[in-house]
Parts: structure tokens; C-alpha cells; sequence
């Protein structure tokens, strides 16, 4: 399960960059930096420009990630790193 | 273009305006915040990092939903030990929330009111930088 974790956190990121590149150049550094700040918003304006920007396949597999990241940090109770304080 | 320029330039970005500017990315950020605060109170987060999760490493905004939350909940002090900026993003947020809830007119008059104060003061980049120079202190020192 660790594994998976780590893997689904790996695709996660990724995901993460491609879009924010996305989001650096349609809405300028700003946004870009908020977007850097604050992951939520980048999935958010991912999501909400996925048509436009040709990246639903990039945000439907960064979802699926998510909620499995989410399923086996609660479901299974693993999780890789003590919570950052 | 000089460098002098080139700072202004870079300074001078609205970034909350263009938040509130375009509603629907607001309204939809405020919503998915909500919820995941609202999940928080209860001690359940729903958003993993994936900076955190994949590399163990904090990412800028990492502690700061949870020092927002202590912060709304009047624990200042507990806030401002776990994220400094949680009451910089509360005031932050509270634009975003008028700017998505405002009738057309005077939202365009806030959204004027947003612009004009970020490109002439630059207060937003500047505060953009020094939470990206936060995290560097907080995560090398």
C-alpha cells in the first residue's frame, strides 16, 4: 500500500506541474505563483479550463489520484510521512 | 526593457482582481475551500499535497489551511505558529468571497478598487514573494 501511496503521490505531482505550466502561461506569473502557493487552485483552474486548455485527460487521472491517495490514507490507514507541523 | 522596469512590470500584476474578476473561479474556490475547512474542523483532510506526499518535503501552502482554520476559529497565536500568513489569506479570502458574492456593479467597483491598489502598490507580488521567502526560511532554518 505504501507503494501505491507513493506512486499516486509521484503522478499527483506531476500532474500538478503540467497544469501549473498550463496556468503560468494562459494567466501570468501572479497566478502562476498562487498557483504554486495554493495546489487547490491549480485543480480548480484546471478543472475549470480542462476543455480549452486539452487537459482532461491530465485532470481526470490527477482526480483519481487524489481520491486514491485520500481512499488509502484513511481506508487503510497508511501514510508516508509523519503530518508536517 | 530595463531591470527597473522589468520589476515594476512584475510588481504591478493584479492577482486578486483577477480572482475576482473572473466569478466563477471564485465562487468554485471559495465552495471547494468551505468544504475542505469545514472537513478540517473535524479533523479530516481531504486535499493531500502532493509535494508532501511524494517527497516528504512541505510545499509553500503547507499548514496554511489547517492555520486558516485556527485563525477563523479566534486561535491567533496557534495560527500564527503553524502558518504566518493565515491572516494575510483570511483578508485574502474575504475579497474573493465579496467579489463572488456582490451584485454585477459593485463588484466591478471593487474589482477597479482591487486593481488600482495592487498596481500602484505592488502589495500583492510583494506578498506573494515574501511567503515564498517564508518558506524557504521556515524550511531551511
Amino acid at each position: 500500500m505504501e507503494a501505491i501511496l507513493y506512486l499516486a503521490g509521484l503522478g499527483s505531482l506531476i500532474c500538478f506541474i503540467l497544469v501549473l505550466i498550463k496556468l503560468f502561461k494562459k494567466q501570468g506569473v501572479g497566478l502562476g505563483i498562487l498557483g504554486i502557493i495554493c495546489a487547490l487552485y491549480t485543480f480548480i483552474w484546471g478543472w475549470i479550463h480542462a476543455k480549452k486548455q486539452g487537459i482532461q485527460n491530465i485532470m481526470l487521472i490527477w482526480t483519481i489520484l487524489i481520491v486514491l491517495g485520500i481512499v488509502i490514507n484513511y481506508v487503510f490507514g497508511v501514510n508516508l510521512w509523519e503530518q508536517y507541523r | 526593457m530595463t531591470a527597473m522596469q522589468y520589476m515594476l512590470t512584475f510588481l504591478q500584476q493584479p492577482v486578486l482582481a483577477m480572482l475576482i474578476r473572473e466569478r466563477n473561479h471564485a465562487a468554485v474556490l471559495l465552495i471547494a475551500a468551505c468544504i475542505l475547512f469545514g472537513f478540517a474542523l473535524f479533523g479530516v483532510s481531504l486535499w493531500v499535497c502532493p509535494v508532501w506526499t511524494c517527497a516528504g518535503i512541505p510545499c509553500p501552502g503547507c499548514g496554511l489551511g489547517r492555520a486558516m482554520v485556527l485563525f477563523i476559529r479566534g486561535e491567533v497565536i496557534a495560527a500564527l505558529e503553524l502558518h504566518a500568513f493565515a491572516p494575510v489569506f483570511c483578508a485574502g479570502g474575504v475579497v474573493v468571497f465579496l467579489g463572488a458574492v456582490l451584485p454585477a456593479r459593485q463588484r466591478e467597483g471593487l474589482y477597479r478598487a482591487v486593481k488600482t491598489a495592487e498596481m500602484k502598490s505592488g502589495i500583492t507580488m510583494i506578498v506573494l514573494m515574501l511567503f515564498l521567502l517564508y518558506w524557504g526560511v521556515r524550511f531551511f532554518v
